[in-house]
């Protein structure tokens, strides 16, 4: 058996990088087959992996480095594979909706887009985006801290060349740069903090900082736990690190759909869930210093606050579209505070969130994709009367907002009532919580859905009138990610009932 | 505290049909049947013409599945699921005329409040599942109890949570405020349906939480419930009343009488509530009038809006002033319409006259003098729908120059109308036998005492006090129409045509007709605009706000500048020329020879 899940493992993180490079050497016309072919290898071993060992755990140690051991004067273990029910919902979300975004981008990102007409070659394309599945694969299932850094660089790099990828658009190099200094700086953090605790602690398990706490040096354990965060919200976007965000949309669209909903931008809310599920709750004396707690649910309440005040303003559905990633982000974030400070259904709402969420906003964003692919503009303003003209589009925007806000029995119910349920059973502070969520949730599907009754009911605009027909790839896309949306709870939940709160998780 | 969610197979397992549901169901599945027979002619029309019918019937489907799931649910996580679907379902068929304004900004508007209603149902849920630790119904009485006795400031939290919840739902004031502008903007089937049965789940959510659960749990939280109900319930059933009165849309009168029968079924329960302690047969009175009275009005109010919709099909308007003699151009459906008049408007031995009468039994006789003014105004409220059903039906139908030409609907919309007024008719003439039926859906033994009426007649408080038998009616009222018409027709003459005669000229035959403008003009005058409406104001946030916040402008953009600046200070140590660098290496020697001359001394 173990051989088998070396396989897995090692299947995971190199068939994609493999594929990277074969579709960067391959001949231009076998570039799609390759990547899509690719997505489809790692998604099937990602269920694979997720069926066989989700719910019993896998893992795979992978030792660690001679010099350190020397300088420690101990062995540490510094590498290694680790599959349970956290890294398991990750995982699907990454290598599924990949599947739909690579699919689609095959048809998206080329000559016949109205908004920006591209080289057909997409080899350059790919390769990014394989190497980026590779990177996010490797980072849900490391065992360390260490392991998932190395990872955690590598997305960053490819989401800067991802969003550069029209570099003669308006502001597109710009707009990469500003995500790379961003998420960067926040990677400079994480490593301080992953740094200090090697050589104070001379372990990166998960559970090290709440250790350290523990063990009377809570002060340190607060400074490690804050520089820890500060890289985890310039990744996913949360308040003050928020801007880059919704500068990022000049991307591809299924680039905007798959690295700035669906995966990247969970990879620093997944690394504060595998945080606090490895400590236990605070509650219980174990876990994370409440200082650092309290200060990441302020800061996840803050960001919801931030994000759902500037919906009413946009006039462009992408970056509309950014800031409710941003506030869905916000949701786990407070979600693994709630879960820190003792709840274990938060942070089982908040891990299934991310899958969830993640269906529902790439579906939207590959909704918007379509259209501006076929009316030439993402502005709401110019749009409507989409339903007549682009069925498909409408439907799958209107499955994505029905899952985004939590409607059944679409997948972001389940996961919002977990969470808001969490909340409410700690009572206080979190009956308060609950309550702003709560509201949030009624204020965005309001604006969702009059925006939406806006650009898809009405008479066709003449953008609209004049639209071309979607290409089949990207329909088919959309009707993966609605069959998802739909089916998340089925596997999500047995899933996010299975993850507790503890050392040794 | 729970730490996961049931098992998916088990949470899906949770139905259960009772007698309280059963007496919501079979009404659902019996008007979402009739109103499908209506739909396709009423759709066909040109105003719908550019809509999708295949949006509607999914819609509609989903709809129909959405009310009987949320009456059948053992479970509060499916019950608030079933509650969800059924509000957006019935959104999309609000909405369906996407063409006009008014109608997608009154769907807006229902969305928006119904929507917040079940966000508090949803705290609501989620609070009972903290404190009681499981999500079923079978343990709901269990969990109310033990939160009466240990945190009653939670319990009353959470009651309050749900009475606004169901309170927004049923169209009690101000809550239900959705009501005038969103059931005249759907088609005539959807108001049909929302106002027959939609309306009434709000109304199962007070019997399930309130009778059902907290009245046998926690009878003195549940008598303190009921007098805010009961009176929710007056001020619905008046000021609906009054604005029905000064309506000029047939639509917006059935709505704000929609409210008003709501209201008298919330009166009822909220008396039943308060009377359930010390007087228990008093109370099970007040409930089943106001269970019959829910079964009663979902026919009549469907009918209503049915006939409406048949109307706004002929003459293709509204307006109660576009209307007028359409008595024998539209004789089937005259004869439903008046049939249904005379039910709202409480004619014995017509079924709302049975509700009404039960109610005001279980209110006057209880000697609280709130109940008895509830009571009061139960009978105010009656008058108020005597006045508007006869509006409604002289405006529509009588006033005017009789329209020539057979302007009656097609036969599926007329069939749907039929079935109605016979299920009205089979409920008028034996309300014993459902009042018995309705009995065994309130839980005993809080409320099992009272003598159970059967068959022909109704008993309420013994056979000398209150009894009421309509069959007796029906039958004498033939004897004496039957009677009156053999006298008239002995004595009858030929009919003679005359001029319309107006005081000295002879004027035409238009300016003959009672306008609906003309009907209760001081009453529209002083009470018209009782009924306040909510008025939403659009949210402007101040300009300064959104720049403030901009992380960028204050914090990312000056510290990148002042990277580049400190950069570009730094480049132009690299001038390029050999002299100085050479220059900066001597110095940079000379610095390092300073430096290890120290370090030895």
């Amino acid at each position: 058996m173990s051989d088998a899940v070396m396989w897995g493992f090692l299947l995971l993180v190199l068939v994609p990088f493999a594929g990277a490079l074969l579709v960067r050497a391959a001949p231009r016309r076998a570039a799609d087959t390759i990547a899509i072919g690719t997505a489809v290898v790692v998604a099937v071993v990602a269920v694979w992996m997720v069926g066989a060992y989700g719910i019993g755990g896998a893992s795979l140690p992978l030792g660690g480095l001679a010099v350190v051991d020397r300088v420690l004067a101990r062995h540490v273990a510094l590498f290694g594979f680790r599959l349970d029910a956290l890294a398991s919902l990750v995982l699907l979300a990454n290598a599924l909706i990949g599947v739909a975004c690579i699919l689609y981008a095959s048809a998206y990102v080329g000559s016949k887009n109205r908004e920006i007409p591209s080289s057909d070659d997409r080899r350059s394309f790919y390769f990014w985006l394989l190497l980026f599945v590779g990177a996010m694969s490797g980072l849900v299932t490391s065992a360390t801290l260490l392991q998932l850094f190395l990872f955690w660089e590598i997305t960053t790099l490819c989401s800067w060349a991802l969003i550069g990828y029209y570099q003669e658009e308006h502001g597109a190099l710009a707009a990469a740069y500003k995500a790379f200094l961003m998420t960067g700086g926040g990677g400079l953090a994480l490593l301080a903090s992953i740094l200090i605790l090697l050589a104070v602690t001379g372990s990166v398990d998960f559970g090290a900082i709440a250790q350290l706490g523990a063990g009377g040096r809570a002060g340190l354990a607060t400074v490690l736990c804050v520089l820890l965060l500060v890289g985890a919200w310039a990744k996913s976007g949360q308040v003050p690190f928020h801007t880059w965000l919704p500068d990022a949309m000049v991307a591809p669209s299924p680039v905007s759909a798959y690295l700035h909903a669906a995966s990247m931008v969970n990879a620093g809310a997944y690394l504060l869930l595998r945080v606090v599920t490895a400590s236990g709750a605070t509650a219980a004396g174990a876990g994370l210093p409440a200082g650092a707690v309290t200060l990441a649910l302020v800061m996840g309440v803050l960001t919801l606050v931030v994000a759902v005040a500037q919906f009413f303003y946009q006039t462009d559905l992408k970056r509309l579209l950014a800031l409710s990633t941003i506030a869905g982000l916000s949701y786990v974030f407070i979600g693994a505070a709630l879960g820190a400070a003792g709840s274990p259904l938060a942070a089982q709402g908040a891990a299934l969130h991310i899958l969830a969420h993640g269906a529902g906003k790439g579906l939207l964003f590959l909704a918007a994709g379509t259209l501006s692919y076929a009316c030439g503009t993402r502005r709401i303003g110019d749009l409507s009367g989409v339903l007549r003209r682009q069925p498909v589009a409408a439907v799958g925007f209107l499955v994505g907002a029905l899952t985004v806000t939590g409607v059944p029995p679409f997948a972001g119910f389940w996961s919002k009532f977990t969470l808001i349920s969490g909340a409410v059973q700690l009572g206080g502070t979190g009956i308060l919580v609950a309550v702003v969520l709560l509201v949030e949730s009624v204020l965005a599907f309001a604006w969702f859905l009059w925006v939406g009754h806006r650009v898809f009911l009405g008479t066709p605009s003449p953008a609209v009138e004049a639209s071309s027909p979607p290409a089949k790839a990207m329909d088919l896309a959309l009707i993966l990610l609605m069959v998802l949306c739909l089916a998340v709870p089925l596997a999500g939940l047995p899933l996010a009932s299975a993850i507790g709160l503890g050392p040794g998780r | 505290m729970a730490t996961a969610l049931p098992p998916l197979a088990q949470l899906f397992a949770q139905w259960r049909l009772d007698a309280l549901g059963l007496t919501f169901a079979i009404p659902t599945v019996v008007l979402v049947l009739v109103a499908a027979v209506y739909a396709p002619p009423y759709l066909a029309q040109a105003r719908y013409k550019a809509e999708s019918p295949r949006r509607f019937w999914l819609a509609y489907a989903l709809f129909g599945v959405g009310m009987l799931a949320a009456v059948a649910a053992w479970d509060l996580l499916l019950f608030v699921a079933s509650w969800e679907v059924m509000t957006l379902a019935s959104y999309v068929l609000v909405a369906h005329e996407t063409s006009e304004a008014g109608a997608v900004r009154a769907a807006f508007k229902y969305f928006v409040m119904t929507h917040a209603a079940s966000a508090c149902l949803l705290l609501a849920v989620m609070l009972l599942w903290a404190e009681g630790g499981s999500l079923g119904f079978d343990g709901l009485r269990a969990t109310l109890s033990t939160l009466a006795a240990t945190r009653p400031l939670l319990l009353h939290v959470v009651l309050g949570l749900l009475f606004i919840a169901f309170a927004t739902k049923a169209g009690l004031y101000p809550l239900g405020d959705w009501l005038p502008d969103a059931h005249p903007a759907a088609p005539a089937p959807v108001s049909a349906v929302l106002s027959g049965i939609m309306v009434k789940i709000g109304l199962y959510g007070f019997v399930r939480f309130f009778v059902w659960g907290l009245a046998v749990a926690a009878p003195a939280a549940a008598a303190a419930w009921g007098y805010p109900l009961a009176a929710a319930g007056v001020v619905s059933a008046v000021l609906g009343g009054f604005a029905a009165c000064a309506a000029g849309d047939t639509k917006v009168l059935l709505a704000y009488s929609s409210i008003a029968q709501s209201g008298l079924i919330a009166l009822g329960i909220g008396a039943g509530l308060v009377l359930a302690p010390h007087h228990p047969v008093l109370a099970q009175l007040a409930l089943l009038g106001a269970l019959f009275h829910t079964v009663s009005d979902a026919a009549v109010k469907a009918l209503l809006f049915l006939v409406a919709g048949s109307l706004q099909y002929r003459t293709g308007s509204r307006r109660l002033d576009a209307m007028g003699g359409l008595f024998h151009a539209m004789p089937v459906t005259a004869w439903t319409a008046l049939l249904a008049c005379l039910a709202i408007a409480g004619f014995p031995p017509l079924t709302a006259f049975t509700g009404k009468w039960l109610m005001l039994q279980g209110t006057v006789l209880s000697g609280s003098a709130l109940l008895v003014a509830a009571g009061i105004a139960l009978l105010v409220a009656s008058v108020l729908s005597i006045l508007y059903a006869l509006k409604f039906f002289s405006s529509a139908f009588l006033a005017g120059p009789v329209r020539a030409g057979a302007l009656e609907v097609p036969g599926a919309m007329l069939g749907a109308q039929l079935t109605l007024a016979g299920i009205i008719l089979a409920l008028s003439v034996t309300p014993g036998l459902w009042l018995g039926l309705l009995a065994g859906a309130l839980p005993g033994p809080t409320f099992g005492a009272a003598t159970v009426p059967t068959g022909w007649g109704v008993f309420a408080v013994g056979p000398a006090t209150g009894a009421y038998v309509p069959l007796l009616l029906v039958v004498a009222g033939m004897w004496v129409c039957g009677l009156a018409m053999l006298a008239v027709g002995r004595r009858r003459k030929a009919p003679r045509a005359v001029r319309t005669w107006m005081g000295g000229s002879a004027l035409g035959a238009s300016l003959a007709p009672v306008s609906a403008g003309g009907f209760y003009v001081p009453m529209r005058e002083s009470m018209g605009g009782a009924y306040a409406g909510l008025r939403f104001q659009a949210v402007r946030m101040p300009g300064w706000v959104v720049p403030s916040v901009n992380v960028d402008r204050w914090v990312f953009g000056p510290a990148v500048r002042a990277g580049r600046g400190i950069g570009e200070a730094l480049q132009r140590a690299h001038t390029g020329t050999a002299h100085r660098y050479i220059i900066w290496q001597l110095l940079g020697a000379l610095a390092l020879i300073a430096l290890l001359f120290v370090e030895r001394a």
